[in-house]
């Protein structure tokens, strides 16, 4: 995992399948992500996100199996080259579904050389940097 | 995010990708302003790779250099670090307040 991913996870009531209704149909999208969604659900697709706070976002889906797993790309419109990836990983548990969704960097424009180098640092390596210099009074806390 | 903003953390996370630098960056919090050769005696790299070392984390704005009579002092500046972690920071705050909208909307079905 590189240094950009942000990862969350969290343990819905609901099951996969409702779930998976609820991050692809935009009237679900609507309710609770905060943005009127346009897009097919099918690999390739081109999408696009009206954000509520007046921002567009691009999108276009990269991976899909249903109850299962979504990937897309989104950007800010025109700026494709800032695009990150979405992940959505969906997995049935006893009490319902647990969601896992990360949000990674592509970085695809002029930004390449420095992605690579960036694989080799994990999210936490950022973090201890910052307990240090925090230690070191260097940053406020 | 702008561009720009989006470029310079990129550089940040591209400086911090090698080891010996994050150790460079650890030791400088740690040690306040300090010379290449003091610098390289805790480090097992030569004082010419810990000098290759501290431009890269220049151009990326981590490090700042002074020459104080015949020796060159470096000093770390943290502000970019800040930048990179709040890129991180700003992405996870957004998913927290939409998952929770989620556990919402799934709960009111």
């Amino acid at each position: 995992m590189s240094t950009d991913t942000v990862r969350r996870e969290v343990v819905l009531p609901a099951t996969p399948d409702e779930v998976w209704e609820a991050i692809t149909l935009p009237e679900a999208l609507r309710d609770w992500f905060g943005a009127e969604v346009d897009w097919d659900v099918q690999p390739g697709a081109p999408g696009q996100f009206r954000v509520d706070d007046g921002t567009v976002r691009e999108a276009r889906v990269a991976q899909v199996d249903p109850g299962h797993h979504l990937a897309f790309t989104w950007w800010p419109e025109g700026r494709e080259g800032e695009a990150s990836r979405v992940d959505y990983d969906l997995e049935e548990v006893e009490w319902g579904t647990r969601l896992v969704v990360t949000e990674t960097q592509a970085r695809a424009s002029g930004l390449a050389m420095a992605s690579v180098a960036m694989a080799s640092v994990a999210a936490w390596d950022v973090r201890l940097l910052w307990l240090s210099l925090r230690a070191g009074a260097l940053v406020p806390a | 995010m702008s561009t720009s903003q989006d470029d310079r953390i990129g550089a940040v996370f591209s400086a911090l990708a090698d080891p010996t630098r994050r150790h460079v960056v650890v030791r400088m919090a740690q040690g306040g302003p300090l010379t290449a050769s003091q610098l390289a005696s805790h480090l097992p790299v030569s004082r010419q790779a810990v000098v290759k070392h501290l431009q890269a984390l220049g151009q990326a704005g981590l490090v700042s250099a002074e020459r104080r009579g015949r020796e060159v002092q470096y000093r770390l500046d943290p502000a970019p670090l800040a930048g990179a972690r709040s890129w991180m920071d700003a992405i996870g705050a957004r998913w927290d307040s939409r998952l929770e909208a989620l556990r919402r909307h799934v709960s009111s079905k």
